[in-house]
């Protein structure tokens, strides 16, 4: 090659050796020829390009030698800049007596690459093993007497910026100088080597290396030939190694290398513990938790000991919240305009409307702010997106698509982000079926209605209550894609694009903020919500429909109770009974808002209890309440540690002491739902305003989301959903008092699901027929 | 193993995936991974995409949902990255 004798090194004096410096960009190469060469440096230019060439003069052991430090190169075959092509060419073409190949110790799969194309020139060579300081500090071991065996070369473990190991690297130069180790020229596995060597045999080239390299680089398809006999030749080798090998030529020669660096890489390097992939935290722990038997159990795990620890930890200072917030803002407030002479019905208004609104809500504060305590740390810690990742595989096995559980966990705080939240998923089918999930989501509005029925009725199972509320909204959800996805909207899943973040220690003050910005909403939205309907719900059922036209009435005969008693049957097989019209007004209220729901029954309850809070009002005992409030902590306190041997609640659910406790709750409110319902009514109930229609916010994000025909279609099959498993729930708990009636109202509603099946199935193949559009705005 | 096939049937199953989510679960160093990905894009079976993830950016922006901080979830479970390579196969399955 003309290119060689103008190369550096080229007319040196006779008997002066050269060590060329050689590796990828980034392993210490120019560290090293400093550590070399100290101050005796020259710079320039490689000939006929502006990359810079430097070159120095070690004196070791009295002997005096040229050093170059060449350009960081990736691969002698190809790819990457002028400066790579110049390092290529003198490492193949070059006349280097010893070559030094530096690689990073804690990176060694990836540079054992090139050490493979190295080792295959021939040349001389003397591995530097740099940046073990920074292996070991990952918890690596690395051996280099092991690696120094499995490359049949020197092996010389340093650290180039502290000079580490720099006597035993100018030993291992002179030796190699003196005696130069004899490099046994790597062959690949004979289904390549064989046939590469007819492919060799006609390349141009002055020796061995320069031949086999040129052959390499266009077997590998790095260049292309135009010579008929080496097009002929490269023909026939590529097709032996492709019957051979059974991968393509290239690939077989690329992947043998690959394989090679992480056999060799595997021996260099040990591990501080006994395994190498599991010695690290984040590892260990993701072996368990992404795995494909344990990662679902596990999250549906955490999920349940969220629920449970937060309602009963929270129900140590419930009572105290509640009782507090009782005595403050309804008796309190209710004296204080009493005394200021306001009107015994603004009074009223105020303490009883606005005042016990604001009490439901402070009576929340506890199990509710631990949830999101719980959330926030889960989610600071990594774990949520563990959990995703977990999910992702099942879901992907059921066609749905596994990042929908990100927004799904957005859900549980609120819908509406959740359903905006599933433009992260590009597929516009995933992000229809992820979008018709995120309502069966338990969000935080709910949450408060869950969380005043477990009061009443599961006071000391209420976590596992809730939990199973939630874990039913999953997986309605779950179903509901499912069923959509196999019918109406066929496809397959497109797979899942996150990355998994390191686990992390939580930060207090993160997680603290985080559950405090929630909690914030909470009070400030659901709060005002509660409040301002239980206002307004203290006002309207003040007139009704009477003998003599539209007048004023009390507020059972009012035109609210007159028209939820008409509804009141439609609820009667889930178990609303006709005289709990209450109930159906918080249903019809709840679609606006689901806080409303609870806010609807306590505007009801306290206006049918105002006679009897007037007279609280008059005469309240304010620091006896508040010392009885206060009382209850401990109370509580022990009541919970009684329950930690029984984290499934199992006594407590085979008890029927549950509904009896209602008649302990000192809100108005829950002690009027405790008389409308029974447990197993309360949890249809529960489940039905768990499925039903979401509120206004939820179908406005469902329009815009995924255009009006979807959004009715989610509403309608929402409420009949509800419905139906509500009744089922119901039926199925009674059906010893009435087993035909029973029997008769769940063959009802599995027949209507049937139908509903058979009518989105009707509906997919009849898309399946037209010329594809969108699905995102379509009229299903 | 050999990391150069591993990779190419693991992202064939997968049909997109990142360097992240190949290096973690072949347990393979992530430098590997993009030497190997390399590889398969010049030989045009796969291709490289910037995937937004959202990392919290407009959703549930206060003016659309009352600020119920669903972005911030977002942000931490996705650890706020707004955008990843990812890779697609385009070879037969």
């Amino acid at each position: 090659m003309t290119q060689k004798s103008r190369l550096p090194g080229a007319n040196r004096p006779e008997k002066t050796p050269v060590v060329a410096v050689a590796g990828n960009p980034n392993c210490g190469k120019t560290t090293l020829f400093n550590l070399l060469t100290g101050a005796r440096q020259k710079v320039g230019n490689w000939p006929g390009v502006t990359v810079e060439y430097r070159s120095g003069v070690a004196n070791i052991d009295g002997q005096r030698m040229s050093v170059v430090d060449l350009p960081g190169v990736y691969s002698l075959l190809g790819g990457g800049g002028a400066d790579q092509d110049v390092a290529r060419t003198y490492l193949v073409h070059g006349d280097a007596d010893l070559v030094l190949n530096i690689v990073d110790a804690s990176n060694l799969e990836r540079h054992l690459a090139m050490t493979f194309e190295l080792m295959q020139v021939g040349r001389p060579m003397v591995m530097v093993l740099n940046m073990v300081d920074e292996a070991e500090a990952m918890g690596l071991l690395p051996n280099p007497e092991r690696l120094s065996e499995a490359l049949g070369i020197p092996v010389v473990p340093m650290v180039a910026r502290t000079g580490r190991g720099q006597a035993q690297l100018v030993e291992a130069i002179t030796a190699a100088l003196a005696d130069p180790p004899v490099v046994h020229t790597h062959v690949f596995e004979p289904a390549i080597e064989n046939p590469l060597r007819g492919l060799r045999a006609v390349m141009p080239g002055r020796t061995y290396a320069e031949k086999r390299f040129e052959a390499l680089r266009l077997v590998e398809d790095v260049v292309d030939t135009e010579t008929p006999e080496i097009a002929e030749a490269l023909k026939n080798t590529r097709e032996a190694i492709e019957s051979l090998t059974g991968e393509d030529a290239a690939d077989a020669v690329a992947g043998y290398r690959f394989g090679w660096a992480h056999d060799t890489a595997r021996k260099g390097i040990g591990f501080r513990h006994k395994h190498r992939a599991d010695n690290t935290m984040t590892e260990r722990v993701d072996k368990i938790v992404l795995s494909d038997l344990l990662g679902v159990p596990i999250f549906l795990a955490v999920l349940y000991s969220v629920f449970v620890v937060s309602f009963s930890g929270g129900n140590i200072f419930l009572d105290f919240f509640d009782q507090t917030s009782a005595t403050l803002l309804i008796d309190g407030v209710g004296h204080l305009l009493l005394s200021l002479g306001v009107p015994d019905w603004l009074t009223a208004i105020t303490a009883g409307g606005i005042g016990g609104g604001l009490n439901l809500v402070f009576t929340f504060v506890p199990p509710i702010g631990l949830t999101f305590v719980f959330l926030a740390l889960l989610e600071d810690s990594g774990y949520m997106a563990r959990a995703a990742y977990a999910m992702d595989r099942l879901m992907r096995k059921m066609g749905l698509p596994g990042n929908a559980l990100v927004p799904m966990i957005v859900g549980f705080g609120c819908n509406v982000p959740a359903i905006m939240g599933s433009r992260i998923i590009e597929d516009p089918r995933g992000r229809l079926l992820t979008v018709l999930m995120q309502p069966f989501m338990s969000c935080s509005a709910r949450l408060t209605i869950y969380m005043a029925f477990a009061v009443v009725f599961f006071r000391e199972n209420g976590g596992q209550v809730v939990f199973a509320l939630y874990l039913l909204g999953i997986v309605v959800a779950f179903l509901t894609a499912f069923l959509i996805g196999r019918t109406a909207v066929k496809g397959e899943a497109m797979p899942f694009i996150m990355e998994l973040p390191p686990y992390r220690l939580p930060s207090v003050r993160n997680v603290l903020l985080q559950a405090w910005q929630r909690l914030k909403v909470f009070l400030l939205r659901v709060g005002r919500v509660i409040a301002a309907i239980g206002l307004v719900l203290f006002i309207l059922p003040g007139i009704g429909w009477t003998g003599n036209g539209i007048a004023t009435t009390d507020i059972d005969h009012s035109l609210l109770a007159q028209g939820s008693r008409a509804l009141a049957p439609l609820f009667a097989p889930m178990g609303v009974e006709p005289d709990n019209w209450p109930a159906v007004s918080g249903l019809i209220a709840g679609a606006a808002a689901k806080e409303i729901v609870i806010g609807t029954l306590n505007g009801i309850y306290q206006r049918q209890n105002s006679e009897d809070q007037m007279a609280r009002y008059r005469d309240p005992d304010i620091v006896g309440q508040l010392y009885d409030a206060l009382m209850t902590i401990p109370a509580n306190t022990v009541a919970f540690l009684s329950t930690l041997g029984d984290p499934l609640g199992l006594q407590a659910m085979s008890s029927n002491e549950s509904a009896t406790q209602a008649s302990g709750a000192s809100n108005a409110t829950l002690a009027a739902i405790a008389a409308g319902f029974t447990p197993l009514s309360a949890f249809a109930y529960l489940v039905f305003v768990l499925l039903y229609v979401p509120c206004a916010s939820t179908m406005g994000a469902l329009k815009r989301e995924v255009g009006t025909g979807w959004m009715l279609f989610s509403i309608t099959y929402g409420v009949g959903l509800g419905w139906g498993a509500a009744t089922v729930i119901y039926q199925a708990g009674t059906f010893a008092e009435h087993p035909l009636a029973s029997a008769g109202w769940i063959i009802a509603v599995l027949a209507a699901l049937g139908l509903l099946i058979v009518t989105l199935r009707y509906y997919g193949n009849r898309q399946a027929l037209r010329p594809r559009q969108h699905l995102v705005g379509e009229q299903p | 193993m050999n990391p150069l096939f591993a990779v190419r049937d693991l992202l064939r199953e997968r049909r997109v995936a990142t360097t992240g989510q190949l290096a973690t679960e072949l347990k393979l160093p992530r430098e590997v991974v993009d030497d190997v990905l390399a590889h398969w894009q010049r030989r045009g079976l796969i291709e490289s995409e910037i995937v937004e993830t959202g990392g919290g950016c407009g959703i549930g922006s206060r003016s659309s949902c009352g600020g119920c901080n669903g972005c911030e979830t977002v942000k931490t479970i996705t650890a706020d990255i707004p955008s990843i390579s990812a890779y697609r196969w385009l070879g037969p399955h």
